[in-house]
């Protein structure tokens, strides 16, 4: 069973189509990277996974369930990091992930968030307000790799990182994967895709124009980043 | 569609009681202080029966409620009369910021989003922002009625302290209930603050429209020119308005349950109708689409007074309009005022006595243009602060990575602020003039309301000096503002008020023409005060951290 089924999905805003007939899936325990320009949809589809997005056409599931309207159920079994993390002035770091903790339901890892604490290098005692994109970004991090969700969806998680961090992030996936988890990940940097992801989706304009695996794409003999210039490039030409 | 309710509700109540004990103390120990107050300000009959008589008029009435109980009168009735309504509209303004708050300000923010993401209803959020509303309006309203009762001023009663208290607390429902529907029409914070701000003046206006009716009713039938006993108060416009219904318990004289009852009502349709339509919508999204946005900046955004400008446009062009209806309203206060003084015999030789045929018209001139001019410095210091806004969301960082002086982008809101001190003036002396045009001739208009433009510039110099030298402090402006408000037109109408206590406010320096004679030195000073205030707060920017 597939954990992620997009069929067709569209989303329109008023006149403007954002998604125009996605189609992808996530298998369980598998790695997937989405790839797309800015503008593209990817962070509309991640939405509509969310279901915080009400799909205009098309089906999305989760677990083989419908992604709106069981959005409470399934999200218990979902972590998620936003590209953008935005958190409250006056609260702390320690206090944003347990109150992400304890909304998820079930009782806190207390060693895995002390883990991840110390793994991304995080001060929870800090107030958000002094918190720069990078720290805001961590909290969101140790509070999805803290949860024992089944499903993990990642958008530009790693834009406010230093490498060294970026580094801890991909072992933290990649031991993700070892445990069968399901991971959806949203990026823009290549060589962190290539590293971690099975199979990759890129979306254009709202559409997905490939849907493959990371082994067929090398043994056409090109890299990720040539391949995603070719189809943009390719297409533009034409 | 509320899962997880009470763990998410423990939160709000975590990220909110700093805030909200802040409000509910201030509501709470104003009110309370001033009723304990009362037996001080007045100390004899004598002042009791002169403040009446002020307050007896139709004029008076529209701007501070009707009169009740007059038989009967004591100092709790007294207090309920004259505070009950400006403690509501605290209490209003305090709901409105609150729901604001926790819904859309959320959702425009971003952060909503990571709350949704979680086994989290989708109607949780709003559910929890109205029932924590409802908590704190519930809290305000048995802490004041405690605290009235323990000043122990004559004429108290247990009931009637708890149906102020409660008139008080469900009036801030009923504007939680409509910032919450507003909420979901509108897209953005600053709209779905906005708009609940515009229906909270509207219920003013009506409620004063309505009042006055009564009033102008009852003085027809005393046939004295000032009301002498209890009158009918049936208008349906102060029935429209919450805050006219809140008015209508007549605390610790007749005590009626049913206003509070009706307002809880009201509260409760608007939230249930905001409810369904947040159960409908996508997050982020309102009811009114955001309009596509321009694809370049216009001539506008080249330089940063231009860029202020963008920013302030909005408010700009609304206070502007509030203004002008503001004034318009008080325009038809005063053609009443007019209308009534022609037509009552008695009043005419009573002024004609007193020396002044048209007294009471300018009597009501200069208070309504202090009020107006202590209103307008409400945008004014927004329009300063605005660049403290900007800069501790972070926003201003970008800003200054590009060629922009600090001097430079202060001294445009800063400039803005001191154009809109003398722009918006014009706006409530038009709208004032265009309804009362029979009463008071345009000259007198625009010149009452300009007056105070320097008491409002010495109020920017003051901003600017806190947002440029001491850019935590930025709130406390609002400290002396609401000094002035109470000293001024609260205190004018306390006989035995000291002296000294005007002057502690810039607007006590003003000459309060057409009453008094016209003086020009005070009015150079204050200029001069604020404009020095403006040049110290940009040294100061020069030399602080910017974040």
């Amino acid at each position: 069973m597939a954990v992620i089924e997009i069929k067709n999905l569209e989303k329109s805003f008023g006149k403007y189509k954002a998604l125009n007939g996605v189609d992808l899936s996530v298998k369980e325990g598998e790695v997937r990277a989405f790839l797309g320009p800015n503008g593209a949809g990817k962070s509309t589809t991640i939405r509509c996974i969310l279901g915080i997005l009400k799909a205009s056409g098309g089906e999305v599931s989760l677990f083989g369930q419908n992604a709106f309207s069981n959005a409470v159920e399934l999200h218990k079994r979902l972590a998620y990091v936003p590209g953008d993390v935005n958190l409250w002035n006056n609260l702390t770091g320690g206090e944003v992930i347990d109150l992400f903790l304890s909304l998820r339901g079930g009782v806190p890892d207390e060693k895995a968030r002390e883990e991840y604490l110390q793994k991304f290098e995080l001060d929870p005692s800090k107030k958000c307000r002094t918190y720069s994109k990078g720290n805001r970004q961590k909290v969101a991090l140790v509070a999805a790799f803290a949860s024992n969700a089944d499903l993990f969806l990642f958008d530009e998680p790693t834009s406010g990182l230093d490498p060294l961090l970026e580094k801890v992030f991909q072992d933290s996936v990649k031991e993700l994967a070892a445990k069968n988890k399901s991971v959806f990940l949203s990026s823009h940097i290549m060589s962190e895709v290539e590293k971690l992801a099975d199979s990759v989706s890129i979306i254009k304009e709202g559409k997905i124009i490939l849907n493959g695996s990371m082994k067929d794409i090398a043994k056409k003999g090109t890299t990720l980043e040539e391949l995603f210039l070719s189809e943009y490039e390719g297409s533009g030409e034409a | 569609m509320t899962a997880n309710f009470s763990n998410y509700f423990r939160f709000l109540i975590k990220r909110e009681r700093i805030t909200s004990l802040f409000w509910i103390l201030g509501i709470v120990l104003f009110s309370g202080g001033i009723a304990a107050a009362y037996p001080v300000l007045f100390p004899d009959q004598e002042a009791i029966s002169g403040m009446l008589a002020t307050l007896g008029t139709p004029p008076m009435v529209a701007m501070m409620g009707p009169l009740y109980g007059l038989a009967h009168i004591n100092f709790a009735i007294l207090f309920a009369q004259q505070c009950l309504m400006w403690v509501a509209l605290a209490a209003a303004i305090m709901n409105i910021f609150l729901v604001v708050r926790v819904s859309r300000a959320d959702e425009e923010l971003g952060r909503n989003e990571i709350i949704a993401s979680l086994p989290v209803g989708r109607l949780t959020g709003g559910v929890a922002a109205i029932v924590l509303a409802f908590a704190l309006n519930v809290l305000i309203a048995v802490l004041s009625a405690f605290l009235i009762l323990l000043t122990g001023i004559e004429g108290l009663s247990v009931q009637g302290a708890f149906v102020f208290g409660l008139s008080i607390g469900m009036q801030g429902f009923v504007f939680a209930g409509i910032t919450l529907f507003f909420a979901q029409i509108f897209s953005t914070a600053s709209a779905a603050i906005g708009t609940p701000f515009a229906v909270l003046g509207l219920s003013y206006i009506l409620r004063g429209a309505g009042d006055m009716m009564d009033a102008s009713n009852a003085v027809k039938v005393s046939a004295t020119g000032f009301i002498m006993a209890d009158y009918k108060m049936t208008d349906p416009l102060s029935f429209l308005s919450p805050l006219g219904l809140g008015l209508k318990v007549e605390a610790f004289y007749k005590n009626f349950w049913w206003p509070v009852l009706i307002l809880f009502l009201e509260a409760l349709v608007f939230a249930g109708i905001a409810l369904v339509l947040n159960a409908r919508r996508d997050i982020g999204a309102g009811l009114v689409p955001a309009k596509a946005g321009r694809t370049h900046g216009g001539i506008f955004l080249r330089n940063p007074l231009g860029f202020a400008f963008r920013l302030l446009r909005g408010s700009f062009i609304g206070w502007g309009i509030g203004l002008l209806l503001l004034g318009m309203s008080y325009g038809s206060v005063l053609s009443n005022v007019s209308t009534f003084v022609q037509g009552n015999e008695m009043i005419q030789k009573m002024l004609e006595a007193s020396g002044s045929s048209s007294s009471m018209e300018n009597a009501f001139l200069v208070m309504i243009s202090v009020m107006m001019a202590m209103i307008t410095a409400i945008p004014l210091i927004m329009s300063v602060n605005r660049f403290r806004t900007e800069e501790s969301h972070g926003r201003l960082e970008a800003v200054f990575s590009l060629a922009t002086s600090r001097v430079g982008l202060l001294g445009s809101f800063a400039f803005i602020a001191l154009l809109q001190a003398l722009v918006l003036p014009l706006f409530y002396g038009l709208g004032l003039y265009s309804v009362a045009t029979k009463s008071v001739s345009l000259k007198t208009c625009i010149e009452t309301a300009i007056v105070y433009a320097p008491a409002n510039l010495f109020f920017v110099g003051l901003a600017v000096l806190l947002v440029g030298c001491l850019p935590k402090l930025t709130k406390l402006i609002w400290l002396p503002l609401g000094y002035s408000f109470f000293v001024i037109y609260f205190g004018r109408l306390i006989p035995n008020m000291p002296k000294f206590m005007d002057k502690l406010s810039p607007f006590g320096y003003v000459p309060q023409i057409p009453v008094e004679p016209f003086h020009a030195m005070p009015l150079l000073v204050l200029s001069g005060l604020g404009l020095l205030l403006v040049v110290a707060g940009l040294i100061g920017v020069k030399k602080r951290d910017i974040g």
